[in-house]
């Protein structure tokens, strides 16, 4: 199979099933209840957005789905792979990494691995991780740097990157394991104003490919254009989802009303 | 492929763990399986392995020109070697190290001019003395006021730490077979790891750090020699008896091997061996007294 | 033009910009020769210091090449197989150190207590004296290095516990959220970056050792100062032999901080705009 082949998604979900199905999350830090019981389920190709207040536990909610957070009672599944909260032990340790795998995570400040080139960025996870020979990970990694318009940058340092570049590679590097989701978390919030464009731009593109995201963010007018679904979440919970139209236009919840009103003045 | 072994902390554990093994066992001497006797082992060993300290010519030191040991007891060491028959190997421990017993079984034997005292004795086996020492008052050579070493009661006087010239100022001092006159009251003793300390610093004038010196005699004479601005003050105030030293805590019974190094010693003051030694290095013969000490009866 | 008048400078010229250059090289060229003229003044002083300490240049000449070739080599393979087990130690130590296993944890923070807080010189009579109470007769050499290597291996731990800590924590989520394990993660993402940080003190610490290795002389190792000592002594030349020791020293720490700045520029490659 080819990179080209790989990307398109030939492996598709079977009968229907969510990409990623969560159930009662809840997450404690201390004393402090973050996530208060969450549910949701992802369709394949389906974009969500989740919007809602800095601190209203979006970000640890994504954060939870690769147990980059570990949940503190719930379960989370992704493509297949289901781990209840609380998990120990090897078994359930193989059953992380695999849900790891199929799950691309890209981050507010990029953590791109500044000891690395823009083309060994991308391509260390399927080098190291999916011990894909050096040469086919190669030609991947300049298939999804060409894909973000970066192909030119292959063999520089990150550091001599901007802001908008480094989020590019980020979701190249991502991208490189093919995974069955990306998680965006407020992907554009550490740019330059006038670079977030660049990078939305190429959100929406992966998103007419058909993957499947899951994105946190400010960017209302990204949410409006490219989401299937917007939830506003609001001190751990979700209070309210939908297409967005109904969400941005005619927002049931008084809690919902009160941040559009805020944001879009 | 999958790593057999997990995370790269317990292959450097492992590594470490053998490396600390492969260090401990490998240098240990190869002991003989024969007798529980250390005269027998080195004999078996065919080395006798002997500690000294180059730093005092004419009794131990560094040859200029070929850079090889040289120096009394060096040229006793060889010849108690010769006579058992053995190849000799020198080791140059800490002077603190050999006095204080404890060898562990590094090497065999002491010939480092040390000085019979008690209190060493309560460590270390004594061999026969092969000479003895004059202990003798240096002071700096532009002095004129004292006598006699009468006369340096109350002076800042420079020993080394620990061996008999200090124990000789504060009048703890015993020798078997002397009978010593302490002529010195109240000095003010400065103690240095080696008399050599005490004799540069005496060096740097009359005075300056101290007023006077003791050591051995032949220690002295030497450094005047060398150039320092010393000179004698009165005669020796006592002799020393200086004998080879055995480890009492060897693993292998050492009485054996004490009682053949003091029978060969003894050998070479009859055949007048360490006389001629000791009149090629020091000009005198200081061994003469030593061949007819008597150890006390319970031994060294 | 008016005459007199000062002409514009054009910046838009590119022989203007070349000319800045230049400037600037020459200004960087004669901070060189000023700092080297210092130098060049304090050796001069220090020379003349030296005339009135009397020094026998024959003794110099004598024993010189046998101080130094008799104790170079012990010392620096001393020092440099002590570094060797030092770094590995720091490395097992401060892996055990940010472990999360309260065991591990507590036996490296012991550990690193005990030899930083002790005097080298106490431990290496510990080893010396004390080991073969447990039967355990390390010859003087290997003591030495033990001794040097527990003793550094202490010291290098906290830096490279602080030098593996200081990689962002980002930089593990991202690796993790690729699906790496904890072991994939350390050796390919953070141990690159910690050593870039560790690479720098580590020289340090050789150049500290390289001095410090003088005193396992205690156990009658042929080093350098040992070397010197006993040639210097019996003869009261002891300033003649440390003078030699000292400069040997300074001519190897000044080669070793060299060879450091060399791999320290290397290593930041990544990290130059």
């Amino acid at each position: 199979m080819s990179a080209e082949e790989r990307f398109a998604g030939g492996e598709r979900a079977v009968n229907g099933e969510p990409v990623v199905r969560v159930r009662n999350l809840h997450k404690w830090f201390g004393r402090l209840h973050v996530l208060r019981g969450v549910d949701l389920d992802v369709a394949e190709r389906e974009v969500v957005v989740i919007i809602g207040r800095s601190g209203s536990g979006k970000s640890t909610f994504l954060r939870c789905i690769n147990f980059l957070e570990e949940p503190s009672a719930g379960e989370v599944a992704v493509a297949g792979i289901s781990i209840p909260a609380g998990h120990r032990g090897r078994e359930l340790n193989r059953d992380l990494l695999k849900l790891r795998m199929r799950t691309g995570m890209v981050f507010q400040e990029f953590n791109l691995f500044p000891h690395m080139t823009v083309l060994e960025n991308v391509s260390e996870g399927p080098v190291t991780v999916k011990r894909i020979p050096r040469a086919e990970a190669v030609r991947m990694g300049e298939h999804f740097l060409a894909k973000v318009g970066l192909l030119d940058k292959r063999d520089e340092y990150p550091i001599r990157l901007s802001s908008g570049q480094k989020q590019r590679v980020a979701i190249a590097r991502a991208l490189c394991m093919e995974p069955r989701v990306m998680l965006f978390d407020e992907p554009t919030s550490a740019l330059d104003p006038e670079l977030t464009g660049e990078v939305l731009d190429v959100m929406r593109q992966l998103a007419r490919d058909g993957m499947t995201m899951l994105v946190v963010t400010h960017e209302m007018g990204f949410a409006r254009d490219v989401a299937d679904r917007v939830i506003f979440m609001e001190d751990g919970i979700f209070v309210e989802q939908g297409p967005p139209d109904v969400i941005f236009r005619r927002p049931q919840d008084p809690r919902t009303q009160r941040f559009l009103q805020r944001v879009l003045d | 492929m999958r790593r057999i072994i997990r995370g790269p902390l317990v292959v450097l554990a492992v590594v470490l763990v053998a490396a600390l093994a492969a260090t401990a066992c490998q240098p240990r001497p190869a002991q003989p399986q024969a007798a529980n006797d250390l005269l027998a082992e080195v004999l078996a060993r065919g080395v006798l392995r002997v500690a000294t300290d180059p730093n005092y010519p004419p009794q131990s030191y560094l040859d200029e020109a070929t850079k090889q040991w040289t120096g009394f007891d060096i040229d006793v060491a060889r010849e108690i070697a010769r006579r058992l028959g053995v190849e000799l190997e020198f080791v140059t421990p800490d002077w603190d190290l050999i006095t204080a017993g404890n060898w562990a079984d590094r090497w065999d034997l002491s010939i480092g001019s040390m000085t019979i005292t008690p209190e060493r004795a309560k460590g270390l086996h004594f061999t026969q003395p092969y000479y003895t020492t004059p202990a003798q008052v240096f002071v700096h050579a532009s002095n004129t006021s004292y006598r006699s070493p009468a006369d340096l009661s109350g002076k800042r006087i420079g020993v080394c730490g620990g061996c008999t010239y200090e124990e000789y100022l504060t009048k703890t001092l015993s020798i078997p077979g002397e009978t010593i006159n302490f002529v010195i009251d109240g000095a003010d003793i400065r103690a240095y790891p080696t008399d050599l300390y005490a004799v540069e610093d005496l060096a740097l004038g009359d005075g300056v750090r101290l007023d006077a010196v003791i050591t051995a005699l032949p220690t002295g004479l030497e450094a005047i020699e060398a150039g320092v601005p010393l000179k004698p003050l009165g005669d020796p105030i006592y002799f020393e008896y200086l004998a080879g030293a055995v480890d009492r805590n060897a693993s292998k019974n050492p009485v054996p091997f004490v009682e053949k190094v003091s029978e060969i010693i003894k050998a070479m003051h009859a055949d007048g061996t360490l006389k001629r030694l000791s009149e090629q290095y020091y000009g005198v013969d200081l061994a003469a007294a030593a061949a007819a000490f008597k150890p006390p009866p319970e031994g060294y | 033009m008016v005459p007199g008048a000062v002409r514009p400078v054009d910046v838009a010229d590119a022989a203007w910009g070349e000319r800045q250059l230049l400037v600037q090289a020459r200004q960087r060229r004669v901070r060189q020769l000023q700092l080297f003229a210092v130098w060049l003044g304090i050796i001069v002083l220090v020379a003349g210091v030296l005339v009135r300490f009397n020094l026998d240049v024959g003794f110099m000449t004598t024993w010189g090449w046998f101080i130094l070739s008799r104790g170079v080599p012990t010392t620096l393979g001393v020092s440099l197989a002590s570094i060797t087990f030092a770094t590995v130690l720091a490395l097992i130590g401060s892996l055990m150190r940010i472990s999360r296993s309260p065991i591990l944890s507590g036996i490296a923070s012991f550990y690193v207590s005990l030899f930083r807080g002790t005097p080298l010189l106490v431990q290496i009579y510990i080893i010396y004296i004390g080991l073969p109470q447990l039967g355990i007769v390390l010859p003087a050499i290997f003591a030495g290095v033990l001794a040097l290597s527990l003793n550094y291996g202490a010291y290098m731990t906290e830096i490279f516990r602080a030098g593996i800590q200081s990689i962002g924590h980002g930089q593990r989520e991202a690796a993790l959220s690729l699906g790496m394990t904890p072991q994939q993660t350390f050796r390919r993402i953070i141990w690159p970056q910690a050593v870039r940080l560790i690479i720098p003190p580590i020289g340090n610490e050789f150049v500290a050792m390289l001095k410090d290795s003088s005193l396992v002389s205690v156990m009658g190792i042929w080093e350098l100062t040992f070397t010197a000592t006993k040639s210097g002594r019996p003869r009261f030349k002891n300033m003649e032999a440390l003078l030699i020791a000292a400069a040997a020293y300074w001519v190897l720490t000044a080669l070793f901080s060299t060879i450091q700045s060399l791999i320290e520029s290397r290593l930041g490659k990544a990290h130059e705009r």
